[in-house]
């Protein structure tokens, strides 16, 4: 009988450094854009992202499961942004505009390029708890369960959030429709 | 606007935002994996990460610590028994005081030792050690009766003889009018 190969997290705890480079060609892109849409730059957003693998990798022995491993790297973001946060209050805003001001190429094709632009300012403007998930949940994909992980609270918790999170978004996208019809 | 229409613009959203990552960080965040990785050794441990900052006279102190243990530990006898926080208080007033009190201090915590393995033999023996002057070479330190019936005595400065009981009488009283 052939023989099941090892997990990735049991080969990233049996120390294997090929795993660990495994690791990173699986979730630097998803990390690294989480990162920015916290609102971080660049130049930032890729420290953030190193930072998050280098604490991966230290912390490994903390990892349960390959079922917890992307939630488990998205808390470690999570924390790793939120003290950033706390160092300098967002001292990347002139960087941050290159994502919102709707420049860049992928803008172009958009249809309803100012609607996601005032949605994107709107997301940035919600409180901390409500825009991780947002971000987690609909932009990064996870699901409930693992957003819960991710950001250590319940099930439940998190589904009260997003609904606040979309009822908040909706009514000031409705506010600054009207306003716009005026 | 409904539930649905915010989650599909949260969907467009998420595609335009979805800018491109440089090709060489993947690179460059594997050159950061650690040569030796450690293994995780199983369920039964834990990861104790400590990010200490201590002044360099805090180490010096952790250090002589660390060596005053292994010493208890690898047998030295003669610091045997004394406590870790009284050899302790014996380095630092050894540094302080440029070794010499603590030297004497040092003596005097072997003959405390020694006091107490006589008295817990039943021997009769009295210890001055607490209300004499560290040094002094003609008060008694200490002093114990031996089976011929004489007693023998320890000074101040380490010195000792064997005196009959008159003998150690007078010893005494000169002891007393000097205080």
């Amino acid at each position: 009988m052939d023989k099941q190969p090892d997990s990735l997290a049991v080969r990233l705890k049996s120390a294997d450094r090929l795993a660990a480079a495994e690791l990173v060609d699986l979730y630097y892109e998803q990390i690294y854009r989480y990162i920015r849409r916290m609102g971080f730059g660049c130049a930032a957003s890729e420290d953030l992202t190193q930072d998050v693998f280098f604490q991966a990798w230290r912390h490994i022995a903390q990892l349960r499961s390959d079922k917890m491993l992307r939630p488990w790297l998205y808390r470690i973001a999570t924390n790793a942004a939120r003290t950033q946060l706390r160092k300098k209050r967002r001292d990347t805003s002139l960087e941050e505009d290159e994502l919102v001001d709707g420049s860049s190429q992928s803008w172009e094709k958009v249809e309803n390029k100012e609607l996601l632009l005032q949605l994107k300012k709107e997301i940035d403007n919600l409180p901390t708890k409500l825009k991780q998930v947002v971000l987690l949940h609909y932009m990064q994909h996870l699901t409930i369960a693992e957003t819960a992980d991710a950001i250590c609270t319940g099930q439940g918790t998190v589904k009260s959030r997003i609904s606040r999170a979309l009822r908040k978004l909706r009514k000031q996208l409705e506010i600054k429709n009207e306003k716009n019809n005026e | 606007m409904s539930k649905k229409n915010i989650e599909k613009l949260l969907s467009d959203l998420t595609q335009v935002t979805a800018e491109p990552v440089r090709k060489g960080l993947s690179e460059d965040i594997k050159n950061r994996i650690p040569h030796k990785l450690i293994p995780h050794k199983g369920k039964d441990t834990i990861n104790i990460m400590i990010d200490l900052r201590i002044s360099k006279l805090t180490a010096a102190a952790a250090i002589i610590i660390t060596l005053i243990l292994c010493v208890n530990f690898l047998g030295d006898k003669n610091t045997d028994n004394l406590g870790l926080v009284q050899e302790s208080k014996l380095l630092v007033n050894y540094f302080l005081s440029g070794g010499h009190k603590a030297i004497e201090n040092n003596e005097y915590a072997g003959m405390e030792k020694y006091y107490n393995q006589l008295l817990k033999q039943g021997e009769d023996v009295i210890y001055y050690g607490n209300t004499i002057k560290p040094g002094d070479g003609d008060a008694i330190l200490m002093q114990f009766k031996t089976n011929e019936g004489k007693y023998r005595i320890i000074f101040g400065d380490m010195k000792s003889k064997t005196v009959t009981a008159q003998e150690l009488i007078k010893l005494q009283s000169e002891m007393l009018l000097k205080k």
